[in-house]
């Protein structure tokens, strides 16, 4: 099953390279993670009923040696990227943790000042509700509509219609693009005063406005342009369709379960590890949400669109209080695990596991 | 299903990983070394490079199209005088600028020599940012006034590049035609309001007067300035609105605003200055804006003929004022700062330079080349130094400000604009919001 998994991970990379980086990631803190388990079910194992003090720093070396010796080759196969690892991302990492109970900033010598950031932020700081507040109601919105949408989308395309592939590519390619300030740029005169939409619902009679440059739809449009960029998401539920057994439907139509039941009773139980990984990732991304706020409408009108993200890099560029920023990096950190063990918690209730079968579990 | 929830969350472990790679990756300027940052240290040791050995400097301005040209065309001068000195050129319009220079000062990677607004110098001298320029670059011929706000300490840390009045630019084409008078040089604020309701009945649906300025930070300041209440923010570093002159400039344009003699909100904020399309006076939708007396040609690059300028309106006092266009330095992390200052040396002193450049920074700070300049100009630029020259008398006195105010003006204030214009908040509202803004940035 797992190795099902990774097959879904390796096709969304093959359209996907950016995110080529996580694989490594994966095998690497899953052997590590495997391994702590049994080595310290082992060394349990050992220590229990071992009375004596003085055996146990022997015992514990070498176990803890051997733990390291055996997939020693592993670890050089990762060696490229473990490297860039621990100097590219621990390190800064660990750096900026180091940097948020300072007052660092360019003009003078840093200074520990201890959790005193974090006091400013929690109790003196309204920018921060404010983003925060935008941060959480783009979450809320762009997530949800982007799993709908890539969702029906991979339905549509996991029918066998001719010329498939040409379909496919044309509705992933706005993934390929969506991130860049190119579309940004093009979004806000999509829908800006004299737009090209304002254009369309002109014909019908309707009145157009300002749709980035109005604090009431300003965030609105932005959703949108991440909801357009659902391709990535939609890939990985395709594959998800693609494993369904066939049987499955084939046995439900004989026993006379129509279109929209097969949907809620196989489909959806079935895929539901699935939209459980694109529901984690999509949250995770969303909280990051930077570059359509920054280009398209720069966190106006009326900070409408002033995000996390958006507040920090001010913190950090404009005001160069990159202590502060650093505790703000690391409170939005803390949200995003808080979110992704909200999700992992209530997973239980409603993904489902092909493995679980018999176990009583089936829903 | 252990492992399948395990592989889960690993995977979402691994997604949170590669996530601090992204938003933790501001602070990480490893730097705290020279971060402290006392200016010009640097300079004298590495940078005795022969003087024919290969250097590649590189040069960031912002700026409209013909300046660019102009400045590419001065770039490539320097490097047939100089064939050992290249340049790697990095320019865009006045939007983002900031934010991309910060962003690669604070990572120690800005560009050798920078193009700098006169109100971001206050900040970038006193965070070190800047080198000393002296010995290499002359500043003889410069007028004091101009020269001055670059210095800090009695070093020179920025030169100016040239001089520019602040006024206003108007749609002559267009009031013409809708029969509207046009203002007239040393017009008062009431002229201006007054016009504004006069011209109601000749604008067509989709025209505006002018511009909503109900919220604007410099137009405000020169509201304030004409009204005799002094700075906005002093020299000192003080916040210094003044509450009954705020509410009655908010108040007016409130009243513009409900009259359509000035753009909804929506239509204001989609305004881009210079911007062929997205230019509101230049789309003509709107007659007047402000304007500095150096940006005539560019939207005469537009509209061939249709634009004139007219001084700021004043009240009791002046309400324009002439001030240093913009700056030119050499930022603390340049490897090769010798030739970078050599460079800037020649960018403001010398005539080949001047002759390119003509006036597209402003009239030149350098009184030499201003005046060769002035000799044979054109048509355009004769207009812009008309509107100098119509400034010059009485002027307000022009100053850099006090440092740490930057984000003050372009966030703090800028929010409380947009709540103004959407008609959030009422003009003593926002009063109250910006002293409570501005009480972070009080030295």
């Amino acid at each position: 099953m797992i190795a099902l998994f990774f097959r879904y991970i390796l096709k969304e990379i093959e359209h996907c390279p950016h995110l080529a980086g996580i694989v490594p990631a994966v095998y690497l803190i899953y052997t590590i993670l495997t391994h702590e388990v049994t080595v310290m079910n082992r060394t349990t194992a050992a220590t229990i009923p071992a009375a004596p003090e003085t055996k146990k720093p022997k015992k514990t070396k070498p176990s803890f040696l051997s733990r390291w010796n055996a997939p020693l080759a592993g670890y050089l196969f990762i060696s490229p990227w473990l490297i860039g690892f621990l100097t590219l991302t621990a390190y800064p990492l660990f750096l900026s943790l180091y940097y948020s109970f300072t007052d660092y900033t360019l003009m003078k010598p840093m200074e520990w000042i201890g959790t005193r950031n974090y006091e400013r932020i929690f109790t003196s700081d309204p920018k921060f509700v404010d983003s925060v507040k935008v941060t959480f109601t783009y979450v809320l919105a762009s997530v949800p509509l982007k799993l709908i949408a890539a969702l029906l989308v991979a339905m549509v395309l996991n029918k066998a219609i001719k010329g498939i592939g040409v379909y496919r590519t044309a509705i992933y390619f706005p993934s390929l693009i969506g991130g860049s300030i190119g579309v940004s740029l093009l979004w806000r005169n999509i829908f800006g005063v004299d737009g090209i939409f304002n254009k369309i619902i002109g014909v019908f009679g309707f009145e157009g406005k300002g749709w980035i440059t109005s604090p009431d739809t300003a965030l609105g449009t932005l959703i949108l342009l991440t909801v357009w960029q659902f391709g990535s998401t939609m890939v990985i539920f395709l594959a998800g369709l693609k494993q369904i057994p066939n049987d499955l439907y084939e046995a439900s139509a004989v026993d006379g379960a129509n279109k929209v039941t097969q949907f809620f009773k196989i489909t959806m139980p079935m895929l539901s590890p699935i939209l459980y990984f694109n529901l984690i990732m999509g949250v995770i991304g969303a909280f990051q949400m930077f570059t359509s706020a920054f280009v398209i409408t720069n966190g106006g009108p009326m900070n409408a669109t002033y995000v996390y993200a958006l507040y920090l890099y001010e913190r950090a560029f404009s005001r160069y209080e990159l202590g502060y920023a650093s505790a703000l990096a690391w409170i939005m950190l803390v949200m995003i695990v808080l979110a992704t063990i909200l999700i992992f918690y209530t997973s239980k209730y409603w993904v489902f596991y092909e493995t679980e079968t018999g176990k009583g579990k089936r829903k | 299903m252990i492992k399948w929830k395990r592989s889960l969350s690993l995977l979402a472990a691994t997604a949170l990983i590669g996530i601090l790679a992204a938003c933790g990756g501001n602070g990480e300027t490893k730097n705290s070394a020279d971060s402290a940052g006392k200016p010009a240290n640097n300079t004298s040791t590495e940078q005795q490079a022969p003087s024919d050995e290969p250097v590649k400097l590189r040069i960031m301005w912002w700026g409209s199209q013909p300046r660019h040209e102009a400045t590419l065309a001065a770039l490539d001068l320097y490097t047939k005088n100089n064939p050992n000195i290249t340049f790697e050129p990095e320019y865009s319009g006045m939007d983002g600028y900031l934010d991309k220079l910060s962003t690669q000062a604070a990572a120690k990677n800005a560009p050798d020599i920078v193009q700098l607004d006169p109100g971001w110098i206050p900040d970038w001298m006193s965070r070190g940012q800047l080198l000393d320029l002296a010995p290499e670059v002359d500043v003889s011929k410069f007028d004091e006034k101009l020269v001055s706000a670059g210095q800090l300490d009695g070093k020179q840390y920025a030169m100016p590049l040239g001089s520019v009045a602040f006024g206003m630019v108007y749609d002559k084409a267009a009031m013409d035609k809708l029969g509207i008078e046009n203002p007239q040089n040393g017009w008062t604020w009431d002229e201006f309001f007054a016009l504004a309701k006069e011209s109601k009945s000749k604008l067509p649906k989709g025209q505006y007067f002018s511009l909503d300025y109900g919220g604007n930070y410099f137009m405000y300041s020169a509201y304030q300035y004409a009204k005799g209440k002094g700075q906005v923010i002093t020299d000192e570093g003080h916040f210094n609105v003044d509450q009954a002159t705020f509410v009655e400039w908010a108040a007016q344009f409130e009243e513009l605003r409900k009259e359509g003699l000035v753009p909804p909100a929506d239509v204001n904020a989609s305004d881009k200055e210079h911007d062929p399309q997205m230019d509101l006076m230049a789309a003509g939708k709107v007659l007047m804006r402000y304007s500095f007396s150096n940006n005539l040609g560019t939207w005469d690059s537009i509209k061939p003929g249709a634009y004139a300028l007219v001084t700021m309106p004043r009240a009791e006092e002046a309400g324009g004022w002439l001030k240093p266009s913009m700056f030119l330095g050499v930022t603390n992390n340049s490897k090769h700062a010798v030739e970078a200052k050599k460079f800037v040396d020649w960018f403001v002193n010398s005539q080949e330079a001047g002759d390119i450049l003509q006036t597209f920074r402003g009239l030149p700070a350098n009184k030499e080349i201003a005046t060769a300049l002035e000799a044979n100009m054109s048509d355009l630029d004769k207009v812009g130094l008309g509107l100098l020259r119509a400034t010059e008398p009485d002027g307000q006195k022009w100053s850099a400000g006090a440092g740490g105010w930057t984000n003050f003006i372009d966030k703090d204030w800028v929010l409380v604009r947009d709540q103004l214009m959407f008609g959030k908040v009422s003009p003593e509202q926002a009063f109250e919001q910006l002293k409570e803004a501005s009480q972070s940035y009080e030295k």
